[in-house]
């Protein structure tokens, strides 16, 4: 029955990752370029267009090769009945994941890319920025803040009271406290990167880009919130010796994540509600 | 409330940027009492050295435009409106046009008020004023 619903998750997984929100992204690429086209909008453009197109078809041909790698794997574990003698289930949604997310960074190197190439095709001299001061609390109902911490403090607590409050450097509630901590650094980093870091976008308008970090922050948060609960399941399928709940806990948490990063920015940043018109053909004098 | 910075003006970047928040307080675009970015945020929208907009923002706290609470930041003085009719370098011209007209009358020549006023600057500066 577990391994039934394994499966079933790990395929959702699969979908999810690889065909559903890449797919989504795909669309909203093309449908940037096709409305907002090249000649009327050369600012957004500062390659030849055939890289664009090219970008695109190599993006969709990455998440489908991936899910039929996926796909593939996932009917060798059913044929095969992987119980962890070829690899730990877990540890193969988590290889799996990693894998998954790749065409992801490779978008995201591709925006950084694209940012530096506007940057350097800006020839304006006039420089704008805003007189408001950008505040966590602009972006963020304070309680999700307070709940986030409170979360970590409870998985490091509960970690600690499930080994008797004793304090070892081979315990598990050592480690989760580590991992917890450096999670929660690395997004407080990129929280404050966010906030008060170099601009990117040479174009981007003070509205758009106050859009872009509230979906950045708001990610970051949940998948805090998500990352000590998930902590708190892995240390109690430890404790209580239920491991075979592992592989579930894993996937549903990876797909979690997915949710509150790609699912939350296509959702929550609607294409047609960012101003275009910046990246027009400045009038000729 | 936006501002612009214009990197080919000679004006300094930091006169700009002084003469913008001044004329946004005087034009009720900021009220007393609102807060201002940090010097590093908008250093970074800008694209400006960090030293720019604090030397910037120093002047202001000295024409008493703003005003800084420590780590709560900057934030537009109660008076703002009134002390950004003050124009300091008018001030200092004006003085300084008084005393060399002084010398001159008591017959110092320009090269000794130069040497003169290097040599008070200096000593000034040496004492960390």
């Amino acid at each position: 029955m577990i391994e039934t619903i394994f499966y079933i998750l790990f395929l959702s997984q699969i979908l999810l990752f690889s065909v559903y929100f890449p797919n989504k992204i795909y669309q909203r690429m093309r449908y940037v370029i096709s409305h907002y086209p090249c000649d009327q909008y050369p600012k957004l453009y500062p390659q030849p267009i055939e890289n664009y197109h090219r970008f695109h078809g190599n993006y969709r041909l990455a998440n489908w090769l991936i899910a039929a790698a996926g796909l593939v794997t996932l009917i060798l574990s059913i044929v095969f009945n992987n119980r962890g003698e070829f690899i730990e289930p877990q540890v193969l949604v988590w290889l799996f994941f990693m894998v998954q997310f790749m065409p992801v960074v490779m978008i995201e190197l591709s925006e950084f890319s694209q940012f530096k190439m506007m940057r350097t095709a800006n020839q304006s001299s006039v420089r704008s920025a805003t007189l408001s001061p950008r505040s966590l609390g602009n972006f963020i109902a304070p309680k999700w803040i307070y709940i986030a911490l409170l979360a970590s403090l409870t998985a490091i607590i509960y970690g600690f009271y499930l080994e008797d409050f004793t304090i070892s450097v081979e315990g598990s509630a050592v480690f989760a406290t580590g991992i917890l901590f450096s999670v929660n650094a690395f997004f407080a980093g990129l929280i404050y990167w966010n906030l008060y870091g170099k601009k990117l976008n040479p174009h981007q308008t003070e509205a758009d880009r106050q859009k872009v970090i509230a979906v950045a922050i708001k990610s970051l948060v949940f998948i805090s919130i998500s990352a000590s609960v998930f902590l708190m399941v892995t240390l109690s399928i430890k404790e209580y010796q239920l491991h075979s709940l592992a592989p579930l806990a894993m996937t549903i948490y990876l797909q979690v994540i997915a949710l509150f990063s790609l699912g939350n920015s296509i959702g929550s940043i609607k294409v047609d509600e960012l101003n275009f018109d910046l990246y027009k053909k400045e009038p000729l004098l | 409330m936006e501002i612009f910075i214009d990197i080919d003006n000679p004006l300094p970047q930091f006169s700009q940027l002084v003469e913008q928040i001044k004329l946004a307080v005087q034009q009720k675009q900021i009220q007393p009492g609102d807060p201002l970015p940090s010097i590093r945020q908008l250093a970074n929208d800008l694209g400006l050295n960090n030293k720019t907009v604090a030397k910037a923002y120093r002047l202001l706290e000295r024409d008493s435009v703003i005003q800084a609470k420590g780590y709560r930041g900057s934030y537009i003085h109660p008076d703002a409106e009134k002390n950004c009719t003050v124009n300091l370098n008018e001030l200092v011209e004006e003085k300084l046009t008084d005393v060399i007209g002084i010398l001159r009358h008591a017959g110092a020549t320009d090269s000794e008020i130069r040497i003169a006023f290097t040599k008070v600057m200096n000593s000034d500066a040496k004492r960390g004023n």
